[in-house]
């Protein structure tokens, strides 16, 4: 024991500690290494076909599960559900056909035509994450680049926070490093929604920033103001539950009921060109003040 | 290095790379108050008792590194945590202590608090983020105990590994 310090095994741990250091200052600054990229190299093909598996298990456990009478019932329950959809279904495509009429009346144009977007599965979420931080399967091959918003068709999950050519961590809209400019849709009030550890375990954002009179709701819709050219407009981010005073000063803010599950999210699409993408960023970079998180950008 | 040594140094690798994606796949360890174990933990931990210095380290090395990588931030923060810890914990349970299931859970529940506390300072308290105690009793309190939970799995399964495999080699 007294030799330890003397030992070959002693002088390989010092060394070791050191190049853990100087790997730890260079991925602060960096944000990404060989390091990285060999452990995704080994890992990530195994990590795909691990969810691939797992997903089918819990398909097969669920129906497998169920006794027949709940599939019968379920059954009658989809069948209404159905002959109901139809009936909707008429109506929709005569509001189609009106909405379209008047869109070329207006000369309005459809905002999402400009989205260029990837789809990609979710194939990692790290036990030591507490806001649902988790791993895509696409990364800068596909044309995926840091800032990026992911979004899924019911709204906005969050933001690639680091990427490497075959996946991408993507920091969802429940960490409090995600900070989204939007958009009260009903009365048009903005402010920054962001989020605390208390609001993402009730899986609640907040709505901050809103002025002392101000008319939100619960039940109003809230959804991107595209302020800050990080997110498209009118992305949905959720809708409000309640409207509270703010703790600090005399604004309050609206808890936001979020339009997405980011926690179970399976499936998601990350959106890596849109009309006024980076033109704010572009503005704050250089100004001699601008930061990225300012002008309601995320990082 | 006898033919014995490679086979039980490959089942600790292949042990490594399995819990990590087993620990990392969405949906497949079921959540217990919200909280997922760090099985790369126990398992290095263990692995460290029944091996010398050098080799626990780089078993500890490599899981720490995974870890980091699975988790997305600095990386290297597990892993020199985790080789540190290995490197004294096998050096202990070869001059120290005798290697048992007892000392394996005290082991463990010291070296994983120790994790645990370090990755709050780092990843929550240094952030600056609100609630910082919350954080502590309601997400790294019951990860610790959920990863300690399977101390007795880990601990089991690597004795059996390395034993068996140095009953022959000897």
């Amino acid at each position: 024991m007294k030799d330890v310090f003397h030992s070959t095994g002693f002088k390989i741990m010092v060394a070791v500690v050191f190049a853990m250091l100087c790997l730890m200052l260079y991925t602060a600054g960096a944000g990404d290494s060989a390091t990285g990229k060999l452990f995704g190299f080994i890992t990530i093909p195994m990590q795909r076909i691990s969810t691939i598996v797992a997903n089918n298990a819990a398909v097969s456990a669920e129906s497998a599960a169920r006794s027949k009478e709940e599939l019968e019932a379920e059954n009658r329950s989809l069948r209404r559900q159905v002959d109901e959809l139809n009936k909707k279904l008429v109506n929709y495509y005569s509001a189609q056909q009106e909405n379209a009429q008047l869109r070329k009346f207006l000369e309005l144009k459809n905002n999402n035509q400009d989205f260029k977007p990837v789809a990609a599965a979710v194939i990692g979420r790290d036990p030591n994450d507490l806001f649902g931080q988790f791993t895509i399967d696409q990364g800068s091959q596909a044309g995926i680049s840091v800032n990026d918003p992911v979004v899924t068709e019911a709204g906005v999950v969050g933001w690639v926070s680091s990427l490497n050519s075959s996946y991408s961590k993507v920091t969802t809209i429940l960490s409090p490093e995600t900070k989204i400019s939007a958009m009260d849709r009903v009365n048009r009030e903005t402010g920054v929604v962001g989020c605390d550890i208390r609001a993402a375990d009730r899986s609640l954002l907040h709505l901050n920033y809103l002025s002392a009179g101000t008319s939100a709701k619960a039940g109003d819709l809230v959804v991107t103001s595209g302020i800050g050219g990080l997110y498209p407009r009118n992305l949905i981010i959720g809708t409000v539950k309640d409207v509270k005073n703010s703790s600090y000063d005399v604004s309050l803010y609206a808890e936001v009921k979020p339009a997405v599950d980011v926690k179970s999210v399976r499936d998601v699409l990350v959106i890596t060109a849109f009309q006024g993408q980076g033109q704010a960023l572009g503005t704050a970079s250089s100004g001699a003040s601008g930061t990225a998180s300012s002008a309601g950008g995320t990082p | 290095m006898s033919r014995y040594r490679v086979i039980r140094y490959l089942g600790y690798s292949i042990e490594i790379l399995v819990l990590f994606v087993l620990q990392e796949t969405p949906g497949l360890i079921p959540e217990i108050g919200g909280a997922r174990p760090v099985m790369l933990i126990p398992a290095a931990v263990c692995i460290a008792m029944f091996e010398h210095e050098t080799p626990a380290m780089v078993f500890g090395l490599a899981g720490g590194l995974l870890a980091d990588f699975g988790a997305g931030g600095l990386l290297g923060f597990h892993g020199l945590l985790l080789a540190v810890f290995c490197f004294v914990i096998s050096l202990m349970a070869a001059n120290l202590f005798q290697t048992n299931f007892f000392t394996a859970l005290l082991t463990c529940a010291i070296s994983e608090a120790c994790i645990t506390l370090l990755q709050w300072v780092f990843f929550f308290v240094v952030h600056g983020y609100a609630y910082p105690l919350y954080a502590l009793t309601a997400h790294y309190l019951p990860i610790f105990c959920y990863t300690f939970a399977l101390t007795p799995v880990a601990y089991a399964f690597n004795r059996g590994l390395a034993l068996q495999i140095r009953s022959k080699e000897e």
